[in-house]
């Protein structure tokens, strides 16, 4: 960070020093139990863990708790103060901000845009380039694209290099009209800034094919890891007769397809029910679509739960619908429980994990509903599939262990903090 | 198995480690204890009297030495690497511990837990401050842990003095080593390293000091201290940015005005003019208002 202030004449032992010092940041994480939350955490601790330096900074009104446990070795530190963000300039724009989103007219709008943004931004950009340029990070790690660019910019202004980890599909993070903020301004840096990425995460390989050829050989491919705790061998229990799904109850899920899906061969099937679990925005439409559907006690909605494995362990087969996916995290789980997995061949987080006839089926989304039932109607009535599927499904996710992603962390990290981090600052 | 770790650093100064150690003895906590000296390089003719000092202690010591003067920090690090015990407290040579400060520490931590502090803690102490030479009075230095403890610490009412602290031994290693580029507030640096990682201070039971602190500016390097609060001012960037910018100058201020307190201690005219001026600079009003409430008086 600074010249020695007493330079030591003998070397102290490896062990007293940090193997560098990163700046892991995510624009909001207080009280917010979501997977990039967690998986944030993940990663800060094993980085502490393996002798890093590691600093978490999120910039969130609110003052909750961290939603997952962080390592007693990690500092954690909110960027937003009550008072500074109060100030009358932020203010003033505030003000614009609410302007563009009231403004019809086009160029109303496009008048308004760098206001709006600079709203959103200035003041996360601002004191992510003070710690930057003060603290002199090794690196710094961002976490999804509200922390990506101002994380980018802030870096480099302030000659820290960075690395913006994304988490879904590419073109959902930077051509979606639906998600992250669709002011133009944001959209266009979002994908100006990643120019100045020292590296570019992505979770599958296959994702690189986005980014511009001059930004493709900066992209590293590292997916996600299985959570800990699904590691721990368990007894095998007895399954019951239930298609299980588990996520957030959000459109993107496409848990609407399902319900139809079910309806179409529930009748068929009368030992057999569909436990969707999880919390979220779609939680009463699909109660209402359920009760339309006639599909009575042939579908159960329990929620989120804390022992997601059990779920897994006791259901004979895991269908995902989504209509895409970063990395399908509850896929990797249901097969590490040897729970084969029904989903769409088009969806790219999961057709990275599923292998059609080996460890699951993939159906053709084109065919809807109708295909979705189709997939079920096979995995139900074929025993031996399902026996064939759920052999193969615990090996197919040797990949995705917590082991193998923290060293594909580690080691993509110690590459980019190599040489003696004392001698740099 | 050793419950608590007394950790001693010790440079040319046997006499204050046997009135160290002779605090120790009359602690009233009579758990399994180890006390570790470090010696960081000591005159040869020191070295003998220390050897004695230990063989005559009924404690039970263990000696390491650093063979030549490293620091303080590296030698906080050596001593830290040597704790064996299950809790860790630390005692400079020449300051001593009140006789009940490990009981009550003990039952502070105990209590603490009790009450559902889930993170890590370390239990603080009220303390008094002797000046060497006996020119001022004994006074008491209370620590405050409630409200926002960076703060406190940052504007010095909550005191970052390692020998007022105790804690488990896993708490203070989760904290990392004592930053090597830090000669002077390396303490200041860990105390907020720890605040930082989700650590709470507390204090044990009752009003009373439990230690007192043989204090003397005398060898302080003003613009030395100085230079170092200035590295943690970067270094802990972060949190600062979360405090206002009133609270930044006032630190600031309060940086410079230590600076001009070890320098005038130690008959540095000059220097101590150069950072009068610059609290001044910093913050005008500060300056005016220890002008008529000290009448100049450093």
């Amino acid at each position: 960070m600074n010249a020695p202030i007493t330079p030591s004449t003998d070397e102290p032992p490896v062990t007293w020093r940090a193997r560098g010092r990163i700046l892991m940041v995510i624009r909001l994480l207080a009280g917010r139990p979501g997977g990039a939350e967690r998986l944030f955490c993940d990663i800060a601790n094993l980085l502490a863990e393996a002798g890093y330096e590691v600093t978490v900074a999120y910039c969130d009104p609110r003052d909750a708790e961290v939603p997952y446990p962080l390592s007693p070795k990690v500092a954690r530190v909110n960027l937003q103060a009550r008072a500074s963000r109060q100030a009358p300039w932020y203010r003033l724009l505030d003000g614009g901000a609410k302007r563009y989103e009231r403004a019809t007219g086009r160029a109303r709008r496009a008048a308004l845009a760098p206001v709006d943004w600079l709203s959103k931004n200035l003041y996360f950009l601002r004191r992510l380039y003070i710690v930057a340029r003060d603290s002199r990070p090794d690196l710094i790690l961002s976490f999804l694209p509200p922390a990506n660019t101002p994380s980018l910019l802030g870096g480099w202004l302030a000659g820290v290099p960075v690395v913006p980890t994304n988490h879904s599909v590419p073109i959902h993070d930077f051509e979606s009209d639906v998600r992250w903020d669709q002011n133009p301004i944001d959209r266009a840096l979002r994908r100006w800034s990643l120019r100045t990425a020292e590296r570019i995460h992505v979770l599958f390989p296959s994702y690189a094919d986005w980014f511009p050829p001059a930004l493709r050989d900066r992209v590293v491919a590292i997916p996600n890891g299985l959570s800990p705790e699904f590691e721990v061998p368990v007894p095998p229990r007895p399954r019951r007769r239930q298609v299980i799904a588990a996520g957030r109850l959000t459109d993107i899920k496409n848990y609407d397809l399902l319900l139809e899906a079910w309806a179409l061969i529930a009748d068929r099937h009368p030992s057999w029910r569909l436990a969707i679990y999880g919390q979220g925005p779609r939680d009463r439409h699909l109660k209402t679509l359920a009760r339309s559907l006639k599909l009575g006690d042939r579908v159960a909605f329990p929620g989120r739960t804390a022992a997601i494995r059990d779920a897994f362990l006791e259901s004979e087969i895991m269908v995902h619908p989504a209509e895409f996916e970063g990395f399908g995290l509850s896929v990797v789980e249901a097969l590490a429980c040897g729970t084969p997995v029904l989903g769409f061949a088009a969806c790219e987080g999961v057709n990275q994990l599923v292998i059609d006839g080996q460890n699951g089926l993939l159906v053709d989304r084109a065919g809807g509903a109708r295909a979705l039932a189709e997939g079920l109607e096979r995995m139900i009535s074929d025993d031996d599939l399902r026996a064939r599927l759920r052999a193969n499904a615990l090996g197919s996710i040797a990949p995705y262990r917590h082991e193998a992603f923290r060293d594909r962390w580690l080691t993509f990290v110690a590459d980019r903090i190599g040489g003696d981090v004392e001698e740099r600052r | 198995m050793t419950t608590v770790s007394i950790l001693i650093p010790h440079y040319n100064d046997p006499d204050g480690l046997a009135l160290s150690l002779r605090s120790i003895e009359s602690q009233t906590w009579r758990g399994a204890r180890e006390i570790v000296v470090v010696d960081d390089g000591s005159r040869p003719e020191h070295q003998a009297r220390l050897d004695e000092v230990i063989a005559t202690s009924p404690e039970r010591i263990r000696l390491v030495r650093n063979g030549v003067n490293r620091g303080r920090p590296w030698t906080r690090n050596v001593l830290l690497d040597n704790a064996d015990g299950k809790y860790l407290t630390w005692l400079d040579a020449g300051d001593e511990y009140y006789p009940r400060k490990l009981e009550l520490q003990l039952e502070g931590l105990y209590a603490a837990r009790a009450a559902g502090a889930t993170g890590p803690i370390w239990a603080t102490a009220h303390s008094d401050l002797r000046w060497v030479g006996g020119q001022r009075k004994l006074r008491r230095v209370v620590q405050r842990v409630d409200g926002d403890q960076l703060a406190n610490l940052l504007l010095d009412s909550l005191r970052a003095y390692l020998y007022t602290l105790l804690g488990r031994t896993e708490t203070f290693r989760d904290v990392g080593y004592f930053d090597l580029k830090l000669p002077r507030l390396q303490d200041l640096d860990f105390f907020l390293r720890f605040i930082e990682r989700g650590g709470r201070l507390v204090l044990p039971p009752g009003d009373e000091s439990l230690c007192v602190y043989h204090k003397t500016d005398v060898g302080r390097n003003g613009d030395e201290v100085l230079r170092c609060n200035q590295y943690l001012f970067r270094k802990h960037a972060a949190w600062l940015m979360t405090r206002s910018r009133r609270f930044r100058r006032n630190r600031q201020f309060h940086q410079h005005m230590l600076a001009a307190r070890f320098t005038n201690n130690n008959d540095d005219r000059v220097a101590t003019l150069r950072h009068l001026a610059a609290s001044a600079s910093t913050s005008p009003w500060a300056f005016g208002r220890w002008i008529v409430k000290t009448r100049g008086r450093l």
